[in-house]
């Protein structure tokens, strides 16, 4: 939708030029202000400016906060529909039925990790996003938390408050991560409820370096708000896998709809329209996706058609 | 947070009133160029990662700014195309009058559009060469030198610049 407004206006934008250049040219249009003229008019016009107000330090930097919490709650509940989706296309495969078959979707992220969400380098106009599980409930879904979440004030959605020292810690560990200590870097989970940040790396005998890195960033760092667990494979190499995936592939014997990959990029799981042959195909030594370190399981999904003119979810917020 | 709130405070101390005038130009406006620095602000710190050179702080916060400012012009536009529809004769700007008049600075870059605006404040003001403006901008170098080309005719058309000003005002009051 964003396209057609930009095209709209840069046509409206071109017409009032054209309008301009015509009222010019029957007007009679004086000469162009020297440019020295004008830069000097446009420093005295900016010396015209009153002194800053100063800015809401506060404000900015909780809207800051809330900003990144965003672009992560965003990834976070899109993989939490998709574990939630796929695991109810495969309860209905296993036994037929149409009733409820899992949970509230919130239910799932909260007992385990979502897994990290993706699409591939051009990919068309449909997303990989599998039904929701409420297409086969009859029920409302239960709130988690026994509280519509719309209905709590701000900042008390996201449950008990994080202390600003938990975000420093997450911010280190990313810049860390991303950063110089790439190569060992699998992925982090914030863990508000423990105060703790749990950070997944492929070697466990270096997370002291992996600390050190991020006392080095962060000279206050509360050495108790970090955990680290076993990765199996880089961030890198997790999204260098998922990137090789096949799912703008023709010729294959089935179609593949989604993929995502657990916390500790050990297992991939894709969404396709059938899952024994794109098992077979991934089971294939021929087809590259074996002996990796990175199982890949295919599920049942389906294809959902992009609603909003928007980028596509992927896996983690690059820096 | 410390690192973020550290970044701001630096930034805020030794480049706010520089960012406030780059952005006053943009906007024509002081509390709209103060809402448009915190709101640049605000975005360049909900960064995955910020920046700690502080220059290059400062650049993306220009970035974030000139951005918003063409934004919000664009609407403004957009709402300044509608208001012949929902006014009435007499309150309807007329554009007869506003071509004939000699306008200060400030109003004569008010009338330009959006993008012809932050053209002449990224060349003029930052001095920055075309390329920069046009990569700041997301367009091609020809674009900028289009944009720029006509906001100059038309400022020379509205703007009464200093020199020209008593002789042109005298001619046209």
């Amino acid at each position: 939708m964003g396209g057609i407004d930009d095209r709209y206006e840069e046509a409206a934008e071109a017409r009032e030029v054209r309008e301009a250049r015509e009222a010019g040219e029957t007007g009679g249009v004086a000469e162009a202000p020297p440019e020295p003229l004008l830069s000097a008019a446009l420093a005295v016009e900016a010396g015209r400016a009153a002194p800053l107000r100063e800015p809401d330090r506060r404000e900015i930097l909780a809207e800051a906060r809330r900003l990144r919490g965003r672009r992560t709650g965003t990834v976070v509940a899109l993989g939490a529909l998709a574990v939630a989706g796929i695991g109810a296309g495969a309860a209905l495969l296993g036994d037929g039925s149409t009733t409820r078959t899992t949970t509230a979707s919130g239910a799932v992220a909260v007992a385990s990790p979502p897994p990290s969400h993706f699409v591939p380098r051009g990919w068309p106009t449909t997303t990989a996003v599998p039904t929701p599980p409420q297409a086969t409930v009859s029920t409302p879904p239960k709130y988690v938390t026994g509280t519509p979440w719309a209905s709590l004030p701000p900042g008390a959605s996201g449950g008990p408050p994080v202390p600003p020292a938990l975000y420093a810690t997450e911010d280190a560990a990313s810049a860390v991560g991303w950063g110089i200590r790439a190569d060992i870097f699998t992925n982090i989970w914030f863990l508000p409820e423990r105060s703790v940040v749990r950070v997944y790396i492929t070697d466990m005998a270096r997370q002291g370096e992996f600390l050190a890195d991020m006392r080095a960033k962060l000279p206050t760092l509360d050495d108790r708000m970090v955990e680290f667990a076993q990765g199996a494979r880089s961030k890198t190499a997790c999204e260098a896998e998922m990137q090789r995936l096949p799912m703008t592939a023709s010729g294959l014997p089935f179609r593949m709809f989604s993929g995502s990959a657990n916390i500790e990029c050990s297992e991939l799981t894709v969404g396709v329209d059938d899952p024994s042959a794109a098992q077979a195909y991934f089971d294939d030594p021929a087809h590259g996706f074996t002996g990796t370190g990175i199982a890949v399981r295919a599920v049942p999904g389906q294809p959902v058609h992009q609603l909003a003119d928007e980028v596509p979810p992927t896996g983690s917020a690059r820096p | 947070m410390g690192d973020r709130g550290q970044a701001l405070d630096a930034l805020v101390a030794a480049r706010g009133q520089a960012l406030k005038r780059y952005a006053y130009l943009m906007s024509g406006d002081d509390d709209t160029a103060d809402d448009l620095v915190q709101e640049a602000l605000t975005r360049a710190l909900a960064r995955r990662v910020v920046p700690g050179d502080p220059r290059e702080l400062e650049r993306y916060v220009r970035r974030i700014v000139v951005n918003l400012a063409v934004d919000a012009g664009r609407r403004r536009t957009r709402w300044w195309r509608l208001v012949p529809r929902v006014a009435s004769r007499g309150e309807a700007a007329d554009g007869a009058v506003a071509v004939v008049e000699r306008l200060s600075l400030a109003d004569a870059l008010a009338g330009l559009p959006p993008r012809q605006r932050a053209c002449v404040v990224l060349h003029y003001y930052e001095d920055l060469p075309v390329a920069e403006v046009a990569e700041l901008l997301d367009v091609g170098p020809g674009t900028v030198k289009s944009q720029l080309h006509d906001a100059r005719r038309t400022l020379a058309r509205t703007w009464a610049t200093p020199e020209r000003e008593p002789a042109d005002l005298k001619g046209e009051v």
